[in-house]
């Protein structure tokens, strides 16, 4: 029992998944529809996603989700079959219906057992459901025709005559979500019903019976001028669900004949097909008859040999054995779809590999030291082969973490059409290099700050429709998000085309808080660069979008926290874009690799500024760790690593100083002993009991096998520019502690020590 | 003729077919050769593929004991249904008695 409620919980935890795809897609849909009313195919898609959550809420008894969904459905399906076009009011209450889905499954998911939110939602969700519910009731009078005209027009119209449908339900389809009487119901947006046949052929007995599995079939006369392929879509939903077997008006009592065969387990059938007229008793007994003759024995033998038969009479019209063919393909598809193209992986086994792979790596590395210390020719050939082999399960390891960032844009399409409409401008949302890829974990970093530069475009970037207009702009605003790869790196850029940024106020603005000096000059990017310093905001009006103070600031801090850069550039009147670059995976870095004493440290590549030799003549060093020095005119504060991390071994007669950039424009110096330049590394993330380590990120392993430590610079920033004596004592012997404690040794962190 | 006729549930759809099979099966245990078994349909607003199957079935295991099911003020909507399905012949109507 407890084991059928894990898969249970398994199988649920997929359908939040699922089910958070098909609303995107519903969203997306809507987006599509707005541009184009008439869309078929993104009508259908909104009925199918909105259908298939429906379904499956139902197959996991979440109540509440089935019912208000059964009304979204409701109207869609009046959408697709032509009584309705998706016009503002619908297309708003559609995507606030698909919050609410949203919602009542987030409530599920969270497992929300309050009450009052419970209820609250369930009031907002009856509300919403009568505000589609007045949807259903409206323009009912002119719907039929319009059904015909849409019906008529897309497909090529045939001679009208009578069409013979047999069907059999599979006994999934109620748990499906669909109902068959729904579907046969369509069919008279196709033609007219003359009539149908319940077949109860394969009801089990009343004992066996479960009345939630689908026993019925039908066999249905209808009169249509309509192609085989419109009346084939009627079926489209079930497809999966139901055998359906379609005999054309032109067709003869032979085809019937194969229809009985195929169904053999049907005793009554032959006589149901005479009673609805589909073939007269006599030809039916006829062909029959000259079945027997040409290949007597058990029907099911029979049953086989009458397709043989009919073949070689060339009785068989082509357009069956397509319409075979045609369907077989559309079951290998749909097969493929579900369980060939993608495997669900848990990320944390895709980190664990990547961290053995970065293992494997280092072993390599270590392997072909010894190889090469050995000089045996042969063994170093090998271990080169080896090395070669790593990186490219390593190149693999990490491709499998990469994802498609057009997945994360297309998130932005409601946002951007929910927010114009808000504020009456109209924008369009341009996505260019969504096939670009990066590191999942950086995606789901990175989603924060974009929104915040979406909105931020929104709210002040673009100018109200009659103001784009007196200055000779379309009155469209224009939105782009581009992706693409640049030297290791990602590039994503938010662009618009509206006001752009006024360095002079934005310089006013800075001077008024006191951010820049009187007679500071500043050049257009540093002017630029004032909308990231903290609390800092333009817009002279407040809306609820933005200018809540947690600004720029926040985002800017957000991207350096990924190793990343923002670069704001921007023409007054012509538009802003802001570049964000942005490392292709949290799991490599571009180190700078220093030596001090026995120990190795990785300082991040994109923090570092400059490399000086460090003068001790001019070093203000007090006792401990810190001190200053004056760069350029300018005090740099100064830690000495040496101290910070009580390295052992003597320190050389000339150290260096590598001028690191922390958050906010803080910078410090750094003292080393040696500098080993530029590293590639993969970082290994500290283990739990070194979590709470300051000053230290994560640790990797070197090529001869000896760990380096990847310095968290903002740490070490912040340490060295904290002024209050008593505070940076407290933090410095609380650094100090816990290096000792944890005993910190290099040597400890060594293979094979 | 002496057993009540049995009211059915307002949704006569998926949503209800298991229970509602359970309440027939009661129906049948406690048969005893009655020629007819009434059921009355009068609260029935809602009425599907699964209802439809449903009552067939009963339709099909009362006749197997010699009984047939007799619907009782059967809602115009579901009538409907069961016209356009071609199922009327396996249920006795109430005006037909």
């Amino acid at each position: 029992m407890s084991n059928n409620d894990g898969l249970y919980d398994d199988a649920l935890l997929i359908f939040f998944d699922e089910a958070r795809e098909m609303l995107q897609n519903i969203e997306d849909s809507l987006l599509q529809l707005e541009n184009n009313p008439k869309d078929d195919e993104a009508i259908n898609a909104l009925f199918r996603s909105a259908h298939t959550i429906k379904g499956t809420s139902g197959i996991f008894n979440l109540n509440r989700v089935v019912k208000f969904t059964h009304q979204v459905e409701s109207v869609l399906d009046r959408v697709r079959k032509g009584g309705l076009t998706i016009d503002l009011g619908l297309s708003e209450a559609l995507f606030t219906s698909c919050d609410m889905i949203g919602t009542l499954l987030g409530q599920v998911e969270k497992r929300t057992d309050d009450p009052a939110a419970i209820a609250a939602t369930d009031a907002a969700a009856d509300a919403l459901s009568d505000r589609l519910g007045t949807f259903l009731h409206q323009g009912g009078a002119d719907s039929a025709s319009v059904v015909k005209e849409v019906t008529t027009a897309a497909e090529n119209v045939h001679q009208e005559g009578i069409w013979h449908l047999s069907v059999r339900f599979h006994h999934n389809t109620f748990l499906s979500g669909f109902d068959p009487l729904t579907v046969i119901d369509y069919l008279k947006n196709v033609g007219e019903i003359i009539s149908i046949h319940t077949i109860e052929a394969h009801f089990p007995e009343w004992d066996k019976f479960d009345a939630e599995s689908c026993y019925l079939g039908f066999e249905i006369r209808l009169k249509t001028q309509a192609a085989k392929s419109v009346i084939e879509s009627a079926f489209e939903f079930v497809a999966e669900d139901c055998d359906l077997r379609i005999i054309a008006p032109t067709r003869r009592a032979s085809d019937f004949i194969a229809l009985i065969n195929q169904l053999p387990d049907e005793l009554r059938l032959g006589d149901i097909l005479v009673a609805c007229g589909a073939v007269t008793r006599e030809a039916l007994d006829s062909a029959l008859a000259h079945q027997n003759e040409v290949a007597p024995g058990p029907v099911r033998q029979v049953g086989q040999a009458i397709g043989e038969i009919l073949v070689a009479q060339n009785r068989v019209n082509p357009e069956v054995v397509d319409a075979a063919l045609e369907r077989q393909s559309k079951m290998t598809g749909a097969v493929r779809q579900e369980g060939g193209l993608f495997v669900r992986v848990p990320a944390d086994k895709l980190d664990e590999l990547i961290n053995l792979v970065g293992e494997l790596v280092i072993c390599g590395a270590s392997a072909s030291l010894q190889a090469v210390q050995a000089e045996d020719a042969g063994l170093i050939g090998t271990t080169q082969q080896l090395s070669r082999l790593v990186e490219e399960i390593r190149n693999g390891a990490l491709g499998l973490r990469m994802v498609r960032i057009g997945e994360t844009f297309v998130r932005y399409r409601r946002v951007v059409h929910d927010v114009s409409t808000e504020l009456g401008k109209t924008v369009n949302l341009v996505i260019e290099g969504a096939d670009t890829e990066l590191d999942k974990s950086v995606v789901e970093k990175i989603g924060d700050p974009l929104m915040h530069l979406v909105r931020n475009s929104l709210d002040h970037g673009i100018e109200m429709p009659e103001d784009r207009i007196a200055v000779g702009k379309p009155p469209d605003g224009t939105i782009c998000l581009s992706a693409r790869h640049d030297s290791g790196n990602i590039v994503i850029q938010v662009s618009d085309d509206g006001k752009g940024l006024d360095g002079e106020k934005l310089l006013a603005k800075g001077r008024e808080k006191g951010l820049v000096a009187e007679n500071q000059i500043l050049t257009e990017a540093e002017k630029f660069d004032l909308i990231f310093a903290p609390g800092f905001s333009t817009a002279e009006k407040v809306t609820n979008l933005s200018g809540r103070g947690v600004g720029m600031d926040v985002v800017r801090k957000n991207i350096e926290a990924l190793r990343g850069s923002v670069k704001i550039l921007s023409q007054l009147g012509q538009g802003t874009a802001i570049e964000i670059r942005l490392p292709l995976t949290l799991a490599i870095i571009d180190g700078f690799l220093v030596r001090i004493g026995d120990g190795s440290f990785v300082i991040p590549l994109h923090a570092v500024l400059e490399c000086i030799d460090a003068d001790p003549a001019e070093m203000n060093l007090n006792e401990q760790y810190a001190g200053f020095i004056k760069l350029r005119g300018e005090v740099l504060p100064l830690l000495a690593l040496r101290s910070v991390f009580s390295c052992q071994g003597k320190a050389p007669a000339k150290q260096r100083i590598v001028v690191v950039r922390g958050t906010a424009g803080t910078k410090a110096g750094l003292i080393v002993d040696r500098l080993d330049g530029e590293y590639q590394t993969v970082i290994k993330p500290l283990g739990k009991l070194f979590r709470h380590l300051n000053g230290i990120s994560g640790s990797t392993v070197l090529g001869s096998g000896e760990v380096a430590l990847i310095l968290d610079v903002g740490a070490l920033v912040k340490l060295a520019t904290q002024n209050r004596s008593d505070e940076t004592a407290d933090r410095q012997k609380r650094l100090f502690r816990d290096l000792q404690l944890m005993g910190l040794d290099h040597n400890n962190f060594n293979r094979g020590t | 003729m002496s057993i009540k006729p049995t009211v059915m549930n307002s949704s006569f759809t998926i949503e209800n077919v298991s229970d509602m099979q359970e309440m027939m099966r009661g129906i049948l245990s406690r048969h005893n050769g009655e020629p007819l078994i009434e059921i009355d349909l009068s609260e029935v607003d809602e009425f599907d593929g699964a209802g439809l199957q449903l009552l067939l079935a009963f339709s099909a295991a009362a006749k197997k004991m010699g009984s047939h099911i007799q619907l009782n003020n059967l809602p115009e909507r579901v009538a409907a249904v069961l016209t356009r399905y071609n199922v009327t012949d396996h249920f006795v109507r109430r005006e037909q008695v």
